[in-house]
């Protein structure tokens, strides 16, 4: 204990963008190739430096495209720096997007004994956690079917128990957690608290603030490749969010489905105010969509999700029943009334589908916490300081003494 | 809790000199082989060819049995058109046998060939997603080639009994021309995965090599036929020798001077040495490129 697991000093990644990445060799000093050579590439890390003590849990938190995968991949030696170096005491064992090596023909068994060695595991040692493993993932029954029949939900659980169950001094955990359902997530919650309990060094990038917040000794928070602040995790998850709020405009980069050419969101306002904002319980919420929309959308209903620590708490719409949008720029409005919300800093996403009430629909858009929302701590009786939860609902209360 | 107890008595089990310490430096210059690491990851090797002999057979009504099938077929095949039709001249041995023997070790070559140069493709979810010695993955391809060779292998004992064949003494030396194939397929497969991972075209070029290189082959015709000062020369296709050797090996025939083996041992270890250390240098860059 107290020992040095990981030492990095200046690690930087760069990568090109766009075609093939080129051999540099010393040979072509020319400026004008050099210049076209740094319009081409990207630093997906810059310069970051830290000492990680044997036992530590480390949160890597940082908005999308800001290096935190890099950096675990450099850690998981998948990759090598452009420039810098680390030490690594111990062995690393990775959690990164679980189920990969996996083969869909083979069995429940078979897969066991192949991803356990894949991840560093000797054929004995598999032999004597095979049982924990199967038990964790609960498939018994399922154990010599192959895993192409599986379920999603199954095959998850399978692949998380074998990289969780894997002996190593090192681990790196990658957004492992948005799989699977609550229950199974809280699972591997508790499963990533005991390593911390068994003395290992954890590296846990998630945008679970939740998670982040319970789990980890300390926080790292990346910002563009560069390492913003490194410290106590409640600040670092207050950091996050505040530069999650910074931003006034929004960038399509955020945004994922399938309507992302022919909608763009400008900006997202939420009482009157971009990026953060801080509102009473009793003011109630209005959220303000601006945007371009590039061609005739004909059926689209507009969205605004409210998540607290990673779990989604609601999606509320514009309406109920999908309508065309023309080309043009528009503006939506959606608000909610006082005292839904209870105190507590929310994230907000953004989008919009072409489901109805029954059905899912097939084109949408969506972009995850790209605005934060602080609710202050003010009680009330419409906002009872007893009825803790993350909403309030509306009901009623009798008293009879008989 | 019983989980709890295992972990710490297997953390006391591999004691504090275990703790290795891994130094991760930017990429650039000649990588050694670091043999060590391979020992460490051999029961990777052994998985991944495992795997690929399982998957290979998965859902087949036929199984195993393909593996000697397949020889046997492409012989049925020559004999018909090479040896009955075209009378090529088989040095005086039942043609079936006589292509047998150099079929038996060509499939080998070109299985091991086109699997190793198409693995690190195939494991591109691997490599960007694990870190493993990525030599594993080629290696292992030639051991379960391997696996496929020796089952193939009863099709030449069934052949011999059948044409009433008695194999040379010198039938031990066998393994040596298998090694010869592995390692010429392995260093070619080595040149080919690393550059197919940056270039497709590899793909694209691959099924003409091999095929250019089948004709280069005394497969279908005895090695006899070529003029007698090239000899020597002609064993700069290792392959030659190998499947001359097979033949000397099994059926007696003289197709084998030793300067030509020695050619061919020659050119083999080239292609092996310098595909391991080309594929080092690139493996790095894999998993950014692939």
């Amino acid at each position: 204990m107290g020992d040095i697991a990981i030492r990095a000093h200046g690690l930087s990644k760069r990568y090109a963008i766009g075609g093939t990445q080129r051999q540099w060799n010393g040979l072509a000093k020319d400026r004008s190739l050099s210049k076209q050579e740094d319009a081409n590439t990207i630093w997906a890390l810059r310069d970051v430096s830290f000492e990680v003590k044997q036992g530590e849990v480390l949160g890597i938190i940082g908005r999308n495209g800001s290096g935190k995968s890099t950096l675990l991949k450099i850690l998981s030696r998948i990759t090598k720096p452009t420039r810098g170096e680390a030490d690594i005491h111990g062995r690393v064992g990775s959690l990164l997007e679980v189920g990969t090596g996996f083969h869909p023909e083979l069995t429940g068994r078979e897969n066991i004994r192949l991803n356990g060695v894949l991840l560093g595991m000797k054929k004995a040692e598999i032999d004597r956690r095979f049982d924990a493993i199967v038990a964790f993932a609960e498939v018994e029954n399922f154990i010599d079917t192959p895993v192409k029949r599986y379920s999603s939900g199954m095959y998850m659980r399978l692949a998380f128990a074998v990289a969780a169950h894997v002996q190593c001094e090192i681990l790196l955990v990658d957004e492992v957690l948005a799989v699977g359902d609550a229950q199974f997530q809280k699972k591997c919650l508790t499963m990533l608290e005991q390593q911390q309990v068994k003395g290992r060094t954890v590296f846990f990038v998630s945008h679970n603030m939740g998670a982040i917040r319970t789990l980890c000794t300390r926080v790292l928070v990346l910002r563009s490749g560069e390492l913003s602040y490194d410290g106590e995790p409640n600040e670092g998850v207050r950091k996050y969010l505040e530069m999650v709020g910074e931003t006034t405009g929004l960038s399509p980069n955020d945004f994922l489905g399938t309507l992302t050419d022919k909608m763009v969101f400008t900006s997202l306002e939420i009482n009157g105010r971009y990026g953060f904002s801080a509102a009473s319980p009793e003011e109630g919420v209005t959220f303000v969509l601006r945007g371009d929309c590039l061609e005739r959308v004909p059926k689209f209903r507009f969205s605004v999700s409210v998540s607290r620590d990673g779990l989604r708490i609601f999606t509320v719409h514009d309406g109920h029943v999908p309508a065309p949008i023309e080309k043009g720029y528009f503006r939506v409005t959606i608000s909610i009334p006082p005292y839904t919300l209870r105190p507590g800093l929310h994230t907000i996403g953004i989008g919009g589908h072409d489901g109805g009430v029954y059905d899912i629909g097939n084109d949408w858009l969506y972009a995850n916490d790209i605005a934060t929302l602080d609710i202050k701590s003010e009680w009330s009786e419409k906002n009872d300081f007893g009825g803790t939860g993350i909403v309030n609902v509306p009901h009623v209360g009798t008293r009879e003494c008989i | 809790m019983d989980n709890k107890l295992t972990e710490h008595r297997s953390a006391q089990d591999r004691g504090p000199s275990e703790i290795s310490i891994v130094h991760i430096r930017p990429a650039g210059g000649w990588a050694p082989l670091n043999a060590k690491e391979l020992w460490e990851y051999r029961d990777l090797l052994f998985f991944f060819a495992w795997r690929d002999l399982k998957v290979r057979y998965k859902q087949t009504a036929l199984g195993v049995t393909w593996a000697f099938l397949k020889p046997l077929s492409l012989v049925a095949v020559f004999s018909v058109v090479f040896g009955w039709l075209a009378k090529i001249p088989s040095d005086g041995i039942p043609y079936p046998l006589f292509s047998l023997c150099a079929v038996l070790p060509w499939q080998l070559f070109s299985h091991i060939l086109s699997g190793a140069s198409q693995s690190m493709v195939a494991d591109q979810n691997l490599l960007t997603k694990v870190y493993f010695p990525r030599l594993i993955s080629p290696m292992s391809v030639s051991l379960s080639s391997l696996a496929d060779f020796i089952v193939a292998a009863g099709a030449l004992i069934a052949l011999l009994v059948y044409f009433h064949v008695l194999p040379t003494p010198y039938v031990w030396t066998i393994p040596l021309f298998v090694a010869l194939a592995v390692m010429t397929a392995l260093g070619t497969g080595l040149w080919c995965s690393a550059l197919n991972v940056r270039y497709r075209d590899v793909g694209h070029a691959l099924p003409f090599l091999t095929q250019m290189w089948f004709f280069a082959t005394p497969i279908a015709y005895p090695s006899s036929l070529v003029p007698e000062p090239w000899r020597i020369w002609y064993g700069l296709n290792p392959m030659a020798s190998v499947v001359e050797g097979f033949r000397w090996a099994v059926l007696g025939t003289d197709g084998l001077p030793a300067e030509m083996l020695l050619v061919s041992l020659s050119m083999s270890a080239v292609l092996c040495v310098s595909g391991l250390y080309y594929f080092r240098r690139m493996e790095e860059t894999f998993a950014d490129v692939v």
